[in-house]
């Protein structure tokens, strides 16, 4: 009788996961995205709608998961360690090159020819390139949502009453100039350059560099870091000592985080930033009267931008969903149009786009007068600055090791005692040359 | 035999959570340290690599070193903060119990909440720098290399005073009050009530507290990652910290893990004095 029963009972067990399989096998396919968000709304929910009509369209289901920057990096990575990652990832930093490296993610290489290979710009085509983990060929691993320009966000009121204007092509020497020129502490201090446990210190630090000529890794040898131990990186050093303790860098900049760079503009305690147009999105959003006497100078010559940050990816899984994923991405991006006013106009342009034949509309609006913010035009600069991470120069190509120097602050960390201690140069550039090349050779060994 | 086995059926689900969620991550930890590279096929087994590579290179020592700083003098001062209010509030007097609640609201503020509130008060143009400047003093850079690690002091102080204050409390209430009789007929001053009657009336409280304390101290993130990030430099980067950086900044979970692992002993340390001391007291 007791047997009877667990039988019975074994039939209904079974029956009920017949069904459930059959029912499954009628559903349609779904795709776990996850969707870094960043601070512009407008962006965020323009490509959450976008994700949810492709669905639509595709016949299938997505689970979109909006994460927060901070919630995002930490995710990605407890993902990539457990194999939990999701199917898709938009405008997602870091991750795309540490995945890629580890053989986790597919190269689209076929997405950017549909989108057309010729109309990105090439540092887009870069700025996720890296060899492929087993046959060593270099592979796209990611298509960057959009450019992310740091421009030189400058007081012009407070400029022209130091007599100075802003010339034609504004590089650092300008700039350190002008700085000068409008120190006023404490009220106002000349640059607010973010010297502290922040991102923006080492894409402003290598900004710097990179416009002296200098680098940051050259191959993936464990001497591959011995390029940041150069003339360059020590001048560029030398001259913010020099700045800092001339009082130009307010002396709390050591300590800055993500967005007191933001706030010191905002506030009025900086005459110059140099940071993405999130600072001008948001005084304009507030109202702030400061927006209007601010201007966004993008220096020429070499300056860094986040193309190969926020990135759409796709990981590996089964061949559907990979299929699934790339469409996805193609969708995304293929009404140009769309994606220009979607992304980066509705964010006052601080996206820019990564096709040329956008790039060129933006162009023909900013001689019109439609982006009286930047001083000069914005596509003029793109052309001429160098990706942020995750990639390096001068190898030019991405690496995990960036996203990791980045991650951990490794350079803003041993920067410091340049300004607290007034530590020598070069002492210090070794320093980070060489935690630059131990991370090299624990990533990619001692070839 | 049902009988036998009735015991450990209820016991189970307790020893299985236990496991679950304490047991398996401490292995798991214990795992990743020695090894290095991502989990799936780059993994590879190092040995003790990852401790000698920790400890060569003076993050992990300076961490210890800047943690029991940390530690030491912010429990200090919270029990004697909170042991101060304690006392203060076992006398009866007007507007006794809103003070009480007053004081027990930085206890019930959430940890990254108190962080963004004290990030806000200490930066450079925060409220505190303004009040200062309305009176003619000059800023203050809290958040410094000089003062930093007194602001992360502060904010724990802060946050975990009524802890000590509402467990010395409760304390001061079970001592017998005929003690005191006692000791006010034999001429005792106040001083000496307090030496002689209140202080080892309190002695196994402050002492567990004190204890507890030090281990939730010695495991703080919250606060310190929010209010500088374990900097500038590294003047403020205790254990949690570096761990953090480590597995998440530098994506090396292994690394991460060797450095959880190798805090263990000093964990281990506190709480073997706490369990021993407990022992004691349930035996006598």
């Amino acid at each position: 009788m007791r047997y009877g029963k667990f039988l019975v009972g074994m039939l209904v067990v079974a029956m009920v996961l017949g069904l459930a399989s059959s029912s499954l096998a009628g559903e349609k396919p779904r795709l776990k995205v996850w969707l870094m968000t960043t601070f512009v709304d407008a962006q965020n929910n323009w490509l959450k709608a976008k994700a949810e009509s492709w669905a639509k369209e595709a016949n299938a289901d997505v689970d979109i998961s909006m994460l927060p920057r901070v919630a995002y990096g930490e995710k990605i990575f407890a993902a990539i360690e457990a194999r939990t990652t999701p199917d898709v990832v938009l405008m997602g930093e870091p991750g795309p090159i540490l995945a890629a490296e580890l053989g986790l993610t597919v190269p689209v290489d076929d997405v950017v020819e549909k989108l057309g290979r010729d109309d990105f710009y090439p540092r887009i085509l870069t700025a996720l390139t890296a060899p492929d983990s087993v046959t060593g060929t270099n592979r796209i691993w990611g298509i960057p949502m959009f450019f992310e320009i740091r421009p030189a966000e400058v007081r012009v009121d407070l400029l022209e009453k130091a007599g100075m204007k802003i010339p034609e092509k504004p590089d650092y020497a300008w700039l350190f100039k002008a700085a000068r020129a409008m120190n006023n502490p404490p009220k106002v201090y000349g640059l607010g350059f973010t010297l502290g446990r922040s991102y923006d210190t080492h894409d402003n630090v290598m900004a710097l560099i990179y416009s002296y000529g200098g680098g940051l890794i050259s191959d993936r040898s464990p001497t591959g870091g011995n390029v940041f131990n150069a003339e360059p990186t020590w001048r560029a050093f030398d001259d913010l000592k020099k700045l800092y303790r001339e009082g130009v860098i307010p002396p709390d900049s050591v300590a800055w985080g993500d967005f007191d760079n933001n706030l010191a503009l905002m506030e009025g305690r900086a005459a110059i930033t140099i940071n993405g147009l999130s600072t001008y999105y948001k005084m304009v959003q507030d109202k702030n009267p400061l927006a209007n006497v601010t201007k966004e100078v993008p220096l020429s010559g070499a300056w860094v931008d986040n193309a190969g940050g926020e990135s759409n990816f796709v990981f590996k899984s089964i061949p559907q969903k990979e299929a699934l994923g790339k469409d996805l991405l193609h969708y995304i991006m293929k009404n140009k149009e769309d994606y220009r006013i979607g992304i980066c106009e509705n964010a006052q342009l601080y996206a820019l786009p990564i096709f040329k034949s956008q790039g060129r509309i933006i162009s023909q609006q900013w001689k019109a007068g439609k982006w009286p913010v930047y001083a000069i035009d914005p596509m003029q600069a793109v052309e001429t600055a160098y990706n942020s991470w995750p990639t390096a120069y001068p190898i030019n190509e991405a690496l995990s090791v960036v996203e990791k120097i980045i991650g951990s602050f490794v350079i803003p960390e041993k920067m410091v005692v340049l300004f607290t201690r007034n530590a020598d140069s070069k002492a210090v550039a070794k320093d980070i040359a060489d935690a630059i090349n131990r991370e090299l050779e624990k990533t990619y060994g001692r070839k | 035999m049902k009988r036998q086995i009735i015991p450990f059926v209820w016991v189970a689900p307790v020893v299985g959570v236990i496991t679950l969620f304490l047991l398996y991550p401490l292995f798991q930890a214990f795992w990743d340290s020695l090894h290095a590279g991502a989990s799936g096929s780059g993994r590879s087994f190092v040995g003790l690599s990852n401790f000698r590579e920790l400890l060569s290179t003076g993050a992990f020592l300076g961490a210890v070193h800047r943690t029991l700083i940390f530690t030491l003098a912010a429990v200090t001062l919270k029990l004697l903060i909170g042991g101060t209010a304690a006392l203060i509030l076992n006398r009866p007097f007007r507007g006794r119990n809103l003070l009480r609640s007053w004081l027990f609201i930085p206890w019930t503020i959430p940890l990254f909440a108190g962080g963004i509130l004290f990030l806000w008060l200490l930066r450079m143009g925060g409220g505190l720098n303004l009040m200062l400047e309305n009176v003619g003093i000059y800023p203050v850079f809290w958040l410094g290399p000089d003062h930093a690690m007194q602001s992360i002091i502060f904010l724990n102080v802060w946050k975990g005073f009524p802890f000590f204050m509402i467990t010395i409390l409760a304390g001061l209430q079970i001592i017998p009050r005929e003690l005191y009789e006692a000791a006010q007929i034999d001429g005792a001053t106040g001083f000496q009530q307090f030496r002689y009657v209140t202080l080892p009336g309190l002695r196994n409280v402050i002492l567990i507290a004190s204890l507890l304390s030090t281990v939730w101290t010695f495991a703080q993130f919250e606060n310190i990652f929010v209010l500088t990030r374990g900097g500038p430099g590294t003047t403020t980067e205790t254990l949690s910290i570096l761990v953090y950086k480590l597995a998440f900044g530098m994506f090396n979970l292994n690394m991460g893990s060797a450095a959880a692992v190798l805090s263990l002993p000093l964990f281990l340390f506190f709480i073997f004095w706490l369990v021993k001391f407990v022992r004691k007291e349930s035996e006598a």
